[in-house]
């Protein structure tokens, strides 16, 4: 049978390294997936992830487990990001990470179509202020619920709520005004 | 109901949370409110892009779990050693603390002489600190690889090789001192 997340811990905090391991094999893809949508660079995603971890390992002792594991170390994970992001100047997206043209029943031209209506999108998502983008990401994007995301950014449910709404009303707006969403 | 409530219950049911009675009155809303509807049909839209990137191929770092607890681990390595310095050094202290005034008789005591001796001592020691150091960096990357045993007898016999090195110091100040007298 497996143990907890919360077991893991406490093994973990009793020496046993092997917890940690299990816990990073546990959160490696939800965690990346977070890192990268956030960052958009690929290169970057391996070694953000492993500071993300030993930060992790290092804030163990004050894990609450009132909160889940994944929304926890999800908090870690964004705050790591937008500290980096915050370091570094904004960067355009890499032409390697436009999404890539995966096999399917498109056409030549109707793939094109889609591609770069979400490199629009991508990039429109970029440029709102992080305020907004954040929750639009995390909810959209990494499918948190509202009141893991309370536990994410530390607000009140009624801000994120606000915030989302109003994400939402600006991505529409700058997609519309512009017709720059492809129909 | 003004179009803001109704874009707040538009914004309910995208989340999934509205009931079958809101969804019908919404939806009877958004058949004679062209804005309502425009502004439903351009959100499911987008957002259902925003929700439909395509799957993710990252190739996360097959060694990532060995490589974080590598990190890990070299981390508290270095507080540990980090520790052992600062032990090494208060040791340092309280022993020439000792040699200073324990170092000989309080007749003819001349503490700029004791400090001389003891600084001509001290920077044999330095040297032979340096070069355990230089040892100690050599076999550190083996240290790493899960020789921690081997690391933790050689820490021991520096930490002991200091310790002699200091009652020496100590024994030599103090017969100086007394030829001295």
């Amino acid at each position: 049978m497996s143990l907890s997340d919360f077991e893991l811990i406490k093994l973990c905090l009793t020496g046993k390294d092997d917890a940690f391991t299990e816990l990073i094999g546990r959160y490696k893809y939800n965690l990346a997936k977070v890192i990268y949508n956030l960052t958009r660079n690929r290169d970057e995603v391996n070694d953000l992830l492993q500071e993300v971890f030993i930060k992790i390992y290092k804030s163990l002792r004050q894990y609450n487990p009132e909160h889940t594991f994944a929304a926890w170390s999800t908090r870690i994970a964004v705050n790591h990001c937008l500290d980096q992001l915050r370091r570094q100047k904004p960067l355009p997206v890499p032409l390697e990470d436009s999404p890539k043209l995966h096999g399917n029943s498109d056409s030549p031209e109707e793939a094109y179509l889609k591609e770069e209506s979400r490199r629009i999108l991508r990039q429109t998502v970029e440029e709102l202020p992080e305020k907004y983008r954040i929750p639009l990401i995390l909810y959209h994007q990494n499918g948190l619920s509202y009141q893991e995301m309370v536990t994410v950014l530390g607000l009140p449910l009624t801000i994120i709520k606000n915030r989302l709404y109003r994400a939402r009303l600006i991505l529409r707006e700058k997609l519309t005004a512009g017709k720059e969403v492809l129909r | 109901m003004s179009c803001k409530k109704w874009r707040n219950l538009i914004m309910k049911k995208i989340d999934g949370t509205t009931n079958d009675i809101e969804n019908q009155n919404l939806s009877l809303h958004l058949e004679g409110c062209p804005i309502c509807r425009n502004l439903e049909q351009d959100l499911k839209r987008v957002l259902a892009e925003l929700e439909e990137e395509p799957p993710l191929d990252l190739e996360i770092d097959p060694m990532l779990e060995v490589k974080v607890m590598q990190m890990i681990r070299h981390k508290e390595m270095r507080t540990t050693i980090y520790n052992e310095y600062v032990w090494l050094a208060g040791v340092g202290l309280i022993l020439l603390l000792m040699a200073v005034l324990l170092g000989g008789s309080l007749e003819n005591f001349s503490f700029f002489n004791l400090f001389l001796k003891a600084g001509r001592q001290l920077s044999q020691i330095t040297n032979i600190l340096t070069k355990l150091e230089i040892v100690y960096s050599i076999i550190r990357p083996f240290v790493f690889q899960g020789l921690n045993t081997i690391a933790q007898w050689v820490l021991a016999i520096y930490k002991g090789s200091v310790l002699v090195a200091m009652i020496l110091l100590i024994r030599f100040i103090s017969i100086q001192k007394n030829c001295g007298d």
